[in-house]
């Protein structure tokens, strides 16, 4: 399942997110609920948004979500105590709202389902292709001219992201959410080593000619050279 | 602080372990309670984690085992069984909380904070700042951030100190790539040993500027690397 975990700074919602890889799924972790209408590095069939209450994520941003992803199965999970509340994350698009403290495993289980009910999980794979260069990171498989890349799994990864964002920026914080499923303190030296491999691979397999560029302290762009 | 937790849910193992690690705890997993007393036979754990009901026994009973070899040792019940009469029995058997699944992470970090506080120990950060290391020459001052060999500074970053510490921690004993790369920078989920790499490299031109010999820190291919301390008479 491609999933979308708004983390609002919660450890519980680290635990889940922790929980949900090692489920095999594919997580991206967001530090706020607006970060779920920018470019993310998959459609998600899924999204667990866990409300830090400051400020308390109200039916109106709920609602923006459910247009911007309408077939994603969403879950809140809520401090607040009122049952109108509850009621009108509800009626805003949420399929639950549940409260702290929530069990990894039950949570899981019920996005899986209602994912699957609603086709979300079917609507795109994690494949990209630009130019000559494809990028599968369900199946761990990377190409470009018509060759195998031979990349590491986090390379994979840092790839499939750099890839699905082009030819825009993408965030140094999403690189490392995906590549290695950390939001905090996110030290973006680590990154340097690994795409420093990439380039040199891409290069090495010859054919079309991709850059990418590095942005300081902001992140990296992709781009096929003219 | 060494935890120890048993719980035959791998699942919910893995999700404690996650927690206790981010809480600065070193942990290790018994599946059962025949596999949590040989561990406690080995090593003193410094705080016990246990579910109730386990594949080979109940979690009383280990609870009463382990009170009675150590009366000091704090120990926390994590159980889905939610019953008073589930609780009253768990902290009679000797436990010194008990708390319910689901369970919020941060609930978890701060019970056991309180019984360790509550048994005297001192907390992971506390031991952390008194970890100084001294063995085959080396001086190892985690505090300070240095490291010296036979009295020489060997000029090493933050994180090639924390490296060198944990391989003189565990003379002997292969340390993985995924072990090493889990102790230095807390990532559970990394299969690349790249960066790992790299830290040693720059560790072992360290080592071998200060004249440390070669044969000290060693590399087994494809696992990881291993200190190999000298034999009196060396």
């Amino acid at each position: 399942m491609r999933l979308a975990v708004v983390e609002s700074g919660d450890m519980a919602a680290e635990v889940f997110s922790f929980a949900a890889r090692n489920q095999s799924h594919s997580v991206v972790q967001l530090r706020s609920i607006d970060q779920l209408l920018q470019p993310l590095p998959f459609s998600p069939a899924a999204v667990a948004v866990f409300d830090s209450g400051r400020p308390v994520i109200d039916a109106r941003t709920i609602a923006t979500v459910r247009q911007a992803l309408p077939e994603a199965a969403m879950v809140v999970v809520s401090q607040a105590d009122s049952f109108e509340h509850r009621a009108q994350l509800l009626r805003a698009g949420a399929h639950d709202v549940v409260r702290q403290p929530v069990d990894p495993f039950e949570l899981l289980l019920k996005l899986s389902v209602w994912s699957a009910r609603s086709n979300a999980d079917e609507s795109s794979e994690l494949k990209v292709e630009l130019s000559d260069l494809m990028v599968d990171a369900e199946r761990y498989r990377a190409t470009k001219n018509g060759q195998p890349l031979n990349l590491t799994p986090l390379e994979l990864r840092i790839l499939y992201c750099l890839a699905a964002h082009s030819p825009n920026l993408t965030p140094a914080e999403r690189l490392l959410s995906f590549g290695w499923g950390m939001l905090e303190d996110p030290d973006t030296s680590l990154i340097r080593t690994h795409v420093c491999h990439i380039r040199r691979k891409l290069e090495k397999a010859g054919g079309k000619a991709f850059s990418i560029k590095s942005k300081h302290t902001l992140g990296y762009i992709l781009t096929i050279e003219p | 602080m060494l935890a120890l937790v048993v719980e035959d849910d791998q699942d919910y193992a893995s999700i404690i372990e996650y927690t206790l690690k981010r809480g600065g705890h070193e942990v290790v997993v018994a599946l059962t309670s025949s596999a949590a007393l040989n561990f406690c036979r080995r090593k003193r754990p410094e705080l016990v984690l246990l579910d109730v009901r386990l594949p080979d026994g109940s979690g009383y009973e280990l609870c009463k085992a382990l009170r009675q070899s150590n009366p000091d040792l704090p120990m926390l019940f994590l159980s889905s069984m939610d019953s008073p009469a589930a609780i009253v029995e768990g902290l009679q058997q000797g436990a010194d909380d008990y708390l319910t699944k689901p369970f919020h992470p941060s609930e978890l970090l701060a019970r056991v904070s309180a019984i360790v506080r509550r048994s005297g120990r001192s907390a992971p950060g506390a031991e952390r700042t008194a970890r100084r290391i001294e063995t085959s020459g080396f001086v190892v001052d985690l505090d300070e951030c240095r490291a010296h060999y036979l009295g020489r500074d060997l000029q090493c970053t933050p994180t090639e100190i924390e490296i060198l510490a944990e391989l003189l921690s565990y003379p002997g004993e292969v340390l993985s790539y995924q072990f090493l790369t889990n102790k230095i920078w807390g990532y559970t989920n990394v299969h690349d040993s790249t960066m790992l790499k790299g830290h040693v490299s720059a560790l072992r031109r360290k080592l071998r500027e200060a004249n440390v010999p070669d044969r000290l820190v060693q590399t087994v291919h494809n696992v990881g690397y291993t200190f190999m301390p000298e034999m009196d008479g060396e």
